[in-house]
């Protein structure tokens, strides 16, 4: 079954690109503990840039969006409580990835010699929030948009969405 | 048909934080099972013996059997069953006094009962079995209540009707099973007796295992939502499974009773089968140990259909082993599975009411938590190999190292109570 609406597989879309993202966050963590020395290699630093880059630019680009053309849907349609829910969880989220892209970036420019701890323990944070985050948005959001969007609204939406890209 | 996303039919958390009922409904609930989960291993620690062969009737092994599926299974189900039900159907319960009373007479309920049971007395049987008719009544009724009205999840909300209708069946039979004792009433009081188990095991609980499965594991695992006519076959053929079986056996026909098994089972593998398939299609890799206990619970459920129909066909298969694979490998192991996820989740979202909910890592107690997940592995595994083997040490050992696991799992549900009201504070 695919999904009716573009707009909720657009938002669907950039979750599985995320969680992409934190499954080998995740790896690199359980691979290297935070006691433990801290990893190098050659991919990391690619993989750092693109952690930090989701951090900076798509999780500002999904949440803004959300907030400012979804939410609003949800209290017009009367369920505001989960609009509420959602938006103090994005501000939970920002806090922790703006400290976490501040350290990947410095890890990328000059290795995890100092900050690896501090690295893992917010990474292992943003997972969380970003999972239980994510497990609501798919479970409740996205099927409440489905049902309230019409096609006229859908198309304004995703284009919208498209063109934040 | 491949879902690209965790499609449900309605939203399952949607005004889920609306809908939260005041904590200390459901983990009330929660606590209590916990402890006589406790009450339960120890008891089977001492009346070990008593469990080889065992075959009904008063005396101590029925009141170590009610602690479990009485005190453990359906308080935990009156808890989650509360609490979850109008998150799934969007329909908030009425009035929050009916469940309190039904806890008032319930919790206490099983263990008067328990103690008449062990005892062999039947004046307190009585009273406790009233107590349970009348908390697990108001249950039903109010469950029921909530069901009537048109639901977002209509696979939830069918198992759970059927699971309803059992629950009545089974709490008239258990009170006439009591009643029996002293005012004769079914010419085979055994054939009645296992009737009521079997509406009990896979009609109250599994049902509301069977459809509660469709929406949790998807939400753990942020998997698909498995195709709702799966969902609908398999309530389709468990319910004739067991309206076969229930009846072949109070009818004395084998031929029915077989025929409800294979029904059974082919609603056991559709529904592991299903739930794997959504399962393998997850977005979140990895899933935490507690669905080790999952798997084997997946296991269990068709191994104990495949055990109920070597007894219906005659074969040598302990009465009692059946028990412990329907019971203590299936149902509890399942059930122990989802409390380990769904009590921190809750605990979160009541300590997080009007702020930013808190990590539900920071309100898990870890080490309590793999105490008991190991040790209840353990001794589900040394309970079945004692009663296999009729070795009752091997019984009381394994059920000590189940005490040790659930002392844990008091201990983990006591500390989210803490830390749930430090956060609300």
């Amino acid at each position: 079954m695919q999904e009716g609406r573009q707009t909720t597989r657009m938002i669907h879309d950039d979750h599985v690109a995320s969680i992409g993202l934190l499954n080998e966050l995740e790896t690199l963590l359980s691979r290297n503990r935070s006691s433990g020395p801290a990893p190098s290699g050659p991919g990391l630093a690619n993989f750092l840039r693109s952690l930090a880059s989701n951090l900076e630019r798509d999780v500002t680009r999904h949440f803004d969006f959300e907030q400012g053309r979804l939410f609003p849907l949800l209290g017009d349609g009367g369920d505001s409580d989960i609009a509420l829910l959602l938006t103090d969880e994005h501000d939970g989220i920002r806090d922790v990835a703006t400290r976490l892209a501040a350290a990947a970036n410095a890890a990328r420019e000059n290795g995890f010699a100092q900050g690896w701890k501090e690295f893992h323990q917010l990474s292992r944070e943003y997972i969380e929030r970003q999972i239980s985050h994510i497990q609501k948005e798919e479970m409740a959001l996205l099927p409440m948009l489905e049902d309230l969007l019409d096609e006229e609204t859908d198309a304004e939406l995703s284009q919208a969405y498209a063109e934040t890209r | 048909m491949t879902p690209t996303r965790p499609v449900l039919g309605g939203s399952f958390l949607g005004g889920a934080h609306g809908r939260l009922l005041p904590p200390t409904i459901p983990f009330r609930f929660f606590l209590a099972a916990a402890l006589y989960h406790l009450a339960f291993w120890i008891a089977l620690a001492v009346f070990a013996e008593d469990a080889i062969g065992f075959r009904g009737g008063p005396g101590p092994m029925l009141g170590v059997l009610h602690l479990l599926t009485l005190g453990v299974l359906a308080l935990a189900a009156m808890g989650a069953g509360y609490q979850l039900l109008p998150v799934a159907t969007a329909v908030p319960m009425r009035a929050r006094w009916p469940m309190t009373l039904s806890s008032w007479l319930a919790i206490p309920g099983v263990a008067v009962l328990v103690a008449g049971m062990g005892l062999a007395h039947h004046e307190t049987m009585a009273a406790g079995a009233i107590l349970m008719v009348l908390g697990l009544g108001i249950y039903a009724v109010l469950l029921l209540d909530n069901l009537r009205r048109k639901s977002s999840l209509p696979a939830v909300q069918w198992h759970a009707i059927g699971a309803m209708a059992a629950l009545l069946l089974v709490i008239g039979l258990g009170f006439a099973l009591v009643a029996d004792q002293h005012h004769a009433i079914f010419a085979d009081h055994f054939t009645w007796a296992v009737a009521h188990f079997l509406i009990a095991a896979y009609g109250f609980m599994g049902l509301l295992v069977l459809g509660f499965s469709q929406v949790l594991i998807p939400m753990f695992t942020l998997s698909p939502m498995p195709p709702a006519g799966n969902a609908t076959i398999g309530l389709g053929l468990a319910i004739a499974g067991l309206a076969l079986a229930a009846y072949g056996l109070v009818g004395d026909q084998t031929r029915l009773v077989a025929a409800g098994a294979l029904f059974g089972l082919a609603a056991s593998l559709l529904h592991v089968q299903t739930l794997a398939a959504s399962l393998r299609q997850r977005m979140r890799k990895a899933l935490g140990d507690t669905f080790i206990l999952v798997f084997i619970a997946w296991g269990f459920l068709p191994f104990s259909v495949l055990l109920g129909l070597g007894l219906a066909l005659g074969h040598a298969v302990p009465p009692a082993l059946f028990g412990w694979a329907v019971l203590l490998g299936w149902l509890a192991t399942f059930l122990v599975a989802i409390f380990q996820r769904i009590v921190p989740f809750l605990a979160s979202m009541h300590a997080g009411r009007g702020k930013r909910p808190p990590l539900v890592s920071t309100l898990t107690p870890e080490r309590s938590r793999k105490l008991h997940l190991w040790c209840h592995l353990v001794a589900v595994a040394g309970t079945g190999a004692g009663l296999a083997l009729e070795a009752s040490s091997l019984v009381a050992v394994a059920a000590v190292i189940g005490a040790v696991g659930a002392a844990g799992l008091l201990a983990f549900t006591l500390d989210i109570v803490r830390r749930m009201r430090e956060g609300a504070a």
